[in-house]
């Protein structure tokens, strides 16, 4: 082909502009590499980020709930699978199998059909089935295996077994204040040792990142990746169930008995602080503790307060001995009562007892006699001996909401008298239950405060890892052990002869005070009536508190709670084969 | 008969046909390039339209590989057929083109429905046929103007009033992709056939403030201009961003190597249209960068054998269909990967070859074959040159 000159140079100019085209191409497409370079590189770790922000969702699994045993491994609380019934009525309906079902299910739980059936006939397409009592029916294995063989053989239409996580409780509303109970909503500690301990028994949630869709539904592809959840750690008591079992059943005696409001014992081990049993009344069942008023839930042995009354003058006794202000053998002459700024303060039954010695002063629980060791002692030094002994401060157990309890205020030196005279037989001064057994255990241990405890310990990992021991603590040395040892003797020597008839104790010397306080000046019948001591006294094994709350067939420490502390000492003694020393 | 007469030599029989495929002087680079293209775009649609229809992994692999089909038979004609037989159609094709156009148009405004079931895409849309018989109609129109094209009378005012009334169409269709590389596929062709700089570089001013003023006219635009230049709000929670903050999740979270192919996350629901115009930000993700860049080095071949074509072209005809054609593929090429990776604000079309869409796969593979016709007429003749000489 012959192209004429001019052609030639237009298809050169052509070729010119076409090559000036492909090079503009190449040069975008070549920015157009970096660009997704810049992206795919230099972006990468941010967008990564977002794409698994986007992508992944986390499932989050709980993990299995450490046990709480008493100090013989005995098991408080356990929380098992249980199998809840639940049913779909839309579906029963549509098959008409409402009658079917309700015969199946009324012969494998044993409940009438007809209640059943109205359960399952309710509008909607879910239902939980309850029992007759209106709870959640929760199937034992029987059940279990009744339900499962009738939906095998095809005889339950829209029905199937919903597994749940439950807490139990084998012994009932055995120490329910101390071990309080697991929130059925979340799976939280409350109260008690489930919320002290929460963290331990609840261990570490169990986590599965899996990539899912834009529906959330989770893709067979990306990335997928699951730790593992660690079981709680199973925690073991001091308590000791056989001594709780025991205490709770004397004070529900006790309190029928007397016609009482209620209660608290406490037993412990005065050389460790180890809690042997704390029991209170009224109290409640943790199986079913949504039933029960909120009162009922806190522990009054760590969070309420009452003036103990004639109890604390063996702590003012050991104030004055301590203080070189007394010794045993002091004397002073009672008339029955004594003016204190301007207030006369009487004994009970306004009694004289004439001359009386510091054995006779506890042995007659007088009044009189208290204020005079107390003001011999002086303000500052009654008040430092109050404070050493652990008033108004909180003992440090290792339970929740405990209280620090109470003094009074004064406001003039004329207030301050009369409150010091008050303080010396336990009026105008709120204690813990707890505190008061503390501070005898301090007489009982030589003189020496430990912290007061109730987890011995805690084994990891569902009772399969470490275990955690927690050993005793010495708080403070309160009094010498001589001054301990002279008021645990004159302990001694006045309750054999006290209106508590502590000499009916077999075997064991026991060193005790009983305490009647009136709070309410204006119902002086309403008491609280308490024995507080220990025993054997020549190395003492238990403190034991025993208080019960406005008796009302007799309003005394010493009548009321009296039998019981006695019953219960002697029991315990004999239980942990304490040798006898009388 | 000379094949009757030969002996059954394996050898032979091998040789000769070697020397039959040589014979076809067939531009296996662009044929190469294309089929590569293809075979990637139908894993990628298999790949990605997986989650679309559950229970259906392969619903569209299956019509893309119908369109497949289709398309290839349409290239090996267009292949085989003498690229000038067309030229008798090219008044015809654009006519036909505009009033199809101007049909889904009327279709559009009568019934909102059917506008938009036109730009799902799975059936006809006129818009991707007019990209090719507009190449076809400039490049006859161009070629018989020859040095007329310089002037302002003659040459720029009926190819702006032309190419002005055509993009009008489009525009009114709400299209602005397939007007860009229409309009860009106009402008180079008016440039490669002699186009006055000047004119040109005025022609583009005005058309840039024009798409400048239709941009800021229309708040969706806008809109999206302001998603271009903040393409990651968190949580990609702006509604004019989120195609592009997903597409570049996507193209991020595959780095270097990918996911692995099917392993994209992106395409089960979080990335809009996976399959068709986000196609490229699931190759990203699935096949890395190294992907990424294997699908800008095909289009590169592409373009480098598409403009070889235009410049051995026997014609000046010839010579402006390839580069027509090529400019089309390669700019629309661009536009798509450009607006995934947040390189030009976010315009909507399919990548050639591989983006799921049927009018747009047979439409691009019909023209790769004119283009191959083009190269080997355009080879022919060197190779009659070269024995002349």
């Amino acid at each position: 082909m012959i192209y004429p000159s001019a052609e030639l140079a237009r298809i050169a100019s052509q070729r010119r502009r076409q090559a000036i085209l492909l090079g503009v191409f190449l040069l975008a497409l070549l920015a157009l590499g970096g660009r997704v370079a810049y992206w795919q590189i230099i972006q990468r770790a941010a967008l990564t980020a977002r794409a698994n922000a986007e992508h992944l969702r986390a499932v989050v699994f709980a993990a299995e709930r450490g046990m709480i045993l008493d100090a013989n491994g005995n098991i408080l609380a356990l929380s098992v699978t249980r199998d809840l019934v639940i049913a779909d009525p839309d579906v029963i309906r549509q098959s008409g199998a409402l009658d079917t079902d309700a015969q199946s299910l009324g012969l494998a739980l044993n409940l009438p059909p007809g209640l059943l059936r109205s359960q399952l006939n309710i509008p909607g397409a879910y239902v939980a089935l309850r029992d007759a009592a209106g709870a959640p029916m929760l199937l034992d294995e029987g059940q279990r295996a009744a339900v499962n063989a009738a939906l095998a053989n095809g005889a339950l239409v829209g029905v199937a077994l919903y597994p749940q996580v439950i807490r139990e409780y084998p012994d009932g509303g055995l120490a329910a204040q101390v071990l309080g109970f697991v929130r059925a909503s979340d799976g939280v500690g409350q109260y008690g040792v489930e919320l002290g301990e929460n963290a331990l028994l609840a261990g570490q949630p169990g986590m599965l990142l899996t990539t899912v869709d834009a529906n959330g539904d989770p893709l067979a592809t990306g990335p997928q990746q699951e730790t593992p959840a660690i079981a709680g750690a199973n925690i073991t008591l001091t308590l000791d169930a056989t001594i709780q079992y025991w205490a709770e059943q004397g004070l529900a005696q006790a309190i029928a008995q007397t016609g009482a409001d209620g209660g608290t014992v406490i037993a412990l081990d005065p050389h460790t602080g180890a809690i042997l049993a704390m029991a209170n009344m009224p109290s409640f069942n943790p199986n079913a503790y949504g039933l029960a008023p909120l009162a009922n839930l806190m522990n009054p042995a760590v969070s309420a307060v009452y003036d103990p009354g004639s109890v604390m003058k063996a702590i003012t006794m050991a104030a004055g001995i301590q203080a070189g202000a007394i010794t045993p053998e002091s004397s002073l002459y009672d008339n029955g009562s004594t003016v204190v700024d301007g207030v006369r303060i009487y004994n009970f039954g306004r009694q004289g007892h004439g001359r009386e010695n510091m054995v006779q002063v506890l042995q007659y629980s007088a009044n009189v006699g208290a204020i005079w060791v107390a003001q011999r002692v002086g303000l500052a030094r009654f008040n430092a001996a109050l404070a050493a002994f652990g008033f108004a401060a909180k003992t440090g157990v290792d339970l929740p909401t405990e209280s620090a309890g109470l003094l009074a205020q004064p406001r003039s030196a004329g207030e301050a008298a009369l409150t010091l005279a008050e303080n010396s037989f336990g009026e105008s001064i709120g204690v813990t239950p707890l505190q008061m057994v503390m501070a005898y255990a301090a007489l009982a241990n030589g003189g020496v405060l430990m912290r007061p405890y109730i987890v011995a310990s805690a084994t990891l990992d569902g009772g399969f890892g470490q275990t955690l021991t927690y050993r005793p603590e010495a708080r403070r040395r309160v009094v010498s052990a001589a001054t301990a040892q002279t008021v645990t003797q004159m302990l001694v020597d006045s309750a054999l002869v006290s209106e508590a008839q502590m000499n009916l104790v077999s075997d064991y010397s026991v060193a005790a005070k009983t305490g009647t306080s009136t709070p309410d000046p204006a119902r002086p019948w309403l008491t609280y009536a308490s024995v507080l001591g220990y025993a054997p006294a020549s190395d003492p094994r238990v403190v034991l508190l025993v208080k019960l709350n406005h008796p009302r067939s007799t309003i005394f420490g010493g009548s009321a709670a009296g039998p019981l502390w006695r019953a219960l000492i002697e029991q315990i003694l004999r239980y942990y084969r304490v040798p006898p020393d009388r | 008969m000379l094949s009757a007469e030969a002996p059954l030599d394996p050898l032979g029989e091998r040789l000769s046909r070697l020397a039959w495929l040589r014979r076809q002087r067939v531009d296996y680079l662009l044929l190469a390039a294309t089929l590569g293209l293809l075979l990637l775009g139908l894993l990628m649609v298999y790949s990605a339209s997986q989650f679309i229809i559950s229970g259906a992994p392969a619903y569209w692999f299956e019509r893309q590989l119908l369109w497949a089909t289709l398309g290839l038979i349409a290239l090996i004609v267009t292949a085989r057929v003498d690229y000038h037989h067309w030229r008798r159609f090219a008044v015809a094709a654009l006519g036909g083109g505009v009033i199809l156009l101007l049909l889904t148009l009327r279709l559009g405004v009568a019934a909102y429905g059917a506008q938009r079931w036109l730009q799902i895409g799975v059936s006809v849309q006129p818009s991707e046929f007019m990209k090719l018989a507009f190449a076809l109609y400039l490049a006859d129109w161009l070629a018989r103007k020859g040095d007329d094209t310089r002037t302002l009378l003659y040459g720029l005012a009926p190819f702006a009033l032309l190419t002005g009334l055509l993009l009008t169409f489009i525009l009114l269709q709400n299209d602005l992709g397939t007007s860009l590389i229409i309009a860009i596929l106009a402008v180079a062709v008016f440039f490669t056939a002699g186009a006055n700089p000047l004119h040109l570089a005025g022609a583009l001013l005005a058309g840039g403030a024009l798409y400048l003023a239709i941009i800021y006219e229309t708040g969706f635009r806008r809109a999206r201009l302001d998603a271009f230049l903040h393409p990651l709000p968190p949580g990609c929670a702006a509604a004019n961003s989120y195609q592009i903050c997903q597409g570049l999740i996507s193209l991020g979270s595959g780095g270097l190597f990918g996911r692995g192919l099917g392993e994209s996350i992106q395409k089960a629901g979080y990335l809009p249209n996976p399959f068709t115009d986000s196609i490229f930000a699931v190759i990203g993700e699935e096949l890395g960068l190294l992907g990424c860049l294997t699908i800008l080095a095909l289009f590169a071949v592409l373009a480098i054998q598409g403009y070889r074509a235009g410049r051995r072209a026997p014609d000046t005809f010839g010579a402006l269909l390839a580069c027509g054609i090529t400019t089309w593929l390669i700019a629309q090429a661009a536009i798509n990967i450009g607006s995934v990776a947040a390189a030009i604000p976010f315009t909507g079309v399919p990548l050639p070859f591989v983006s799921f869409g049927g009018s747009s796969l047979v439409t691009s593979l019909a023209a790769v074959g004119v283009l191959l016709n083009i190269a080997r007429q355009g080879s022919a003749e060197r190779q009659a040159r070269h024995t002349a000489d």
